[in-house]
């Protein structure tokens, strides 16, 4: 699984090296290296599958490894629609710090999951394709912002090598639809699955009560965008919605424990 | 490599007074020019290129030298050189290649890296090559040229950049809204720079141009020829709310537009990017309207030294692409020697194929084999034929590098496998 992590990494570094140059065939190189990133993510990712080994679809932070395919997947979906040459080189740093998470150590107890394996994929499912669509809303944010302070300083020197504003705030856009419109079925699942095992909503769990946080922030943010919210603001906004939905998914998993088990230990209590 | 020569002037060279006369003004006149040469027999292989800044003849002919050109282009334009020659410049062989490399890659263009020169180049070949006058040398030399022109724009970024103050602002708004053809644009004055920049922002697709000027009569003039709507100049304010960039170069001595006016319009932007390009000297635009979110202003300052950084990373990158050039007509010259090298390789394989037949039907007579052990021996001797060779070929071909060599080796070759009355 690992393998993948030097084409992203690599793909990030030879994009730097284009930015730093000054060259646009780096940065379509760094392209050309995510995408056999990603072929070698696809067709790892289909011999465990068919290997057996659900684990891929199950384990919360190894998923974090199927999380960088999404994101990836879905900039290879908008990159035409949105002109978005040149762009691949952040998502592929994204992809690469998604991919080395999966590897830090994990309590989990697979077996426990794997109970419910209908509620428990398709939650994971839709949750991880909706911070994906985060993701890509974010890190189309931040360069938006970076690129807009350029611009206004007229500092201009790699800034022809990226994509244009307008692409970058409708990748902000589409990110965040994509996003949401997955997220909320997916955290909906969650509760239902837990209401099916607990008969309630387990409010006192951290990741449960942020979940919730950054779905209401992200409510707030379509609405914003849907009448009519654009640009500096809705890429700043979108920085402050990420920073919340990492909290929940990488903070709480990494500092408390996986909610996943401690539900289901409660449920079997 | 003698064979190839070109004669030709350019504008480093002569001045437009010159090149105006010998330039050919369309394709009917170069190929009735092509096809004069192709029937007299004057040259092997012929092609002319004529833009605005150059005229050039490549010609491949062995008795190829600059007084012969000269001929060949007096017969084509009629008139005699005798008084402009100092004007043109004659390179033969390696130099006419490096020339020709040079000139596809726009580095000896008036605007270093504008990317016409190409197009002319494949223009002059298509119609040359229809005309039958371009042949094997005149063929590679040019799809070389071409391959050359490319690689040295993709890899030097030599093409990158506006480098005047139109095209700069039309990029600078391309950077910001990606494509122009749905935003709208106001234009506040009617002066020429105003025109210039209207008319560049047009071929970019901007969907609707609107037009306000002091002098109404003025305005919808210029909203006539940019096919324009002319508004009252009063009204631009209220233009702000809805427009995407606004163009401004009026003769005020005042600033008209200040920081409170784009404020009060931003509130309906709904965050919508706004550019303002100030043309004007004394500005338009006052500076503080930049400190709004969303808003970028640029003025002519501003926009020169944009244009400014972009020729200087030209000439940066020209650098490069000579080093680029050179390695590519390096590549050439070893592919042309290689050439002379191709005779004396077949006859060495067509004199070992004799022997190996010989040796084979003598073999053969001797030995009752059926037809599937004959054809194993017979391939056995192909393939050690081959593996013989192999390192006599290679050896031959790496003697490319240099002219000298190539004969040499050629001669001592042919010395040692008896190979000199063919």
């Amino acid at each position: 699984m690992l393998i993948t992590a030097p084409f992203y990494g690599g793909a990030f570094i030879v994009f730097l090296l284009g930015l730093k140059e000054r060259k646009r065939e780096y940065l379509l190189w760094a392209e050309r290296v995510l995408y056999v990133g990603v072929a070698l993510h696809v067709f790892i990712f289909l011999l465990f599958l068919f290997g057996g080994k659900t684990f891929i679809l199950f384990e919360p932070k190894k998923t974090s490894w199927n999380l960088s395919l999404i994101l990836v997947g879905l900039y290879l979906f908008l990159k035409r629609r949105l002109k978005l040459k040149g762009f691949g080189g952040i998502i592929a740093l994204f992809a690469f710090i998604l991919t080395v998470l999966a590897y830090f150590p994990d309590s989990l107890d697979i077996e426990e999951l794997a109970l419910h394996p209908v509620w428990s994929s398709l939650h994971l499912f839709l949750c991880f394709i909706g911070i994906g669509g985060f993701s890509l809303s974010f890190s189309a944010g931040l360069i938006y912002l970076l690129e807009e302070e350029k611009i206004k300083n007229k500092k201009l020197s790699t800034s022809k090598l990226l994509p244009s504003l307008d692409a970058l705030d409708r990748l902000n856009h589409y990110g965040l639809f994509i996003g949401f419109f997955s997220f909320t079925p997916g955290i909906l699942l969650g509760g239902l699955w837990a209401l099916s095992v607990l008969g309630r909503l387990p409010w006192e769990e951290p990741k449960v009560l942020l979940s919730m946080l950054s779905w209401l922030y992200y409510t707030l943010l379509i609405w914003g965008r849907i009448s009519g919210w654009r640009g500096k603001k809705a890429a700043r906004l979108s920085l402050i919605g990420f920073g919340i939905l990492m909290v929940s998914y990488l903070g709480v998993n990494f500092f408390s424990g996986s909610h996943f088990s401690h539900f289901i230990q409660t449920g079997f209590q | 490599m003698r064979e190839i020569g070109l004669l030709g002037l350019n504008h480093k060279s002569a001045p437009l007074e010159i090149r105006e006369k010998l330039a050919f003004v369309n394709s009917e006149e170069l190929k009735k020019g092509l096809s004069l040469i192709k029937k007299e027999r004057i040259l092997k292989e012929v092609l002319i290129l004529s833009t605005c800044n150059r005229v050039e003849l490549y010609a491949v002919s062995p008795q190829i030298s600059d007084i012969l050109l000269f001929g060949v282009f007096e017969k084509l334009k009629g008139v005699p050189l005798a008084g402009i020659v100092p004007f043109f410049y004659f390179k033969v062989g390696e130099e006419a290649v490096r020339h020709l490399f040079i000139v596809a890659s726009s580095l000896d263009s008036m605007v270093i890296g504008e990317p016409q020169i190409l197009g002319q180049l494949k223009e002059a070949y298509e119609v040359a090559l229809e005309e039958g006058t371009v042949g094997f040398f005149l063929h590679r030399l040019f799809q070389r040229a071409f391959f050359v022109g490319k690689k040295v724009r993709r890899e030097t970024g030599i093409g990158d950049g506006a480098i005047s103050v139109s095209y700069v602002a039309v990029e600078l708004a391309r950077k910001i809204f990606g494509d122009l053809e749905n935003k709208r644009i106001l234009i506040v004055g009617a002066g020429e720079m105003c025109e210039l920049a209207a008319r560049h922002f047009r071929s970019h697709g901007v969907r609707e141009i609107i037009v306000a000027n002091r002098t109404w009569q003025r305005g919808l003039e210029l909203a006539s020829q940019i096919e324009g709507i002319p508004i009252p100049f009063e009204e631009i304010g209220e233009k702000f709310k809805e427009v995407d960039i606004i163009l401004t170069s009026t003769g005020a001595s005042r600033p008209l537009i200040f920081k409170e006016d784009v404020k009060r319009a931003l509130k309906y932007r709904k965050g919508n990017p706004l550019f303002i390009i100030d043309l004007a000297v004394p500005r338009d635009v006052d500076p503080e309207v930049n400190e709004l979110d969303g808003v970028f202003l640029y003025d002519l300052d501003d926009l020169k030294q944009v244009a400014q950084e972009h020729a200087n990373n030209r000439l940066n990158q020209a650098e490069r692409a000579k080093e680029l050039v050179e390695e590519e007509v390096e590549k050439f010259i070893r592919w042309y020697r290689s050439l002379e090298i191709v005779p004396t390789i077949k006859d060495v394989r067509e004199w070992a194929e004799a022997l190996r037949k010989n040796e084979m039907e003598r073999v053969l007579r001797g030995l009752s084999l059926d037809e599937r052990e004959k054809q194993k021996v017979e391939l056995l001797s192909k393939r050690l034929m081959n593996k013989f060779l192999h390192p006599l070929v290679v050896f031959l071909k790496a003697q490319a590098r240099d002219e000298d060599s190539v004969r040499e080796y050629s001669e001592l070759i042919r010395c040692i496998f008896g190979l000199e009355d063919q």
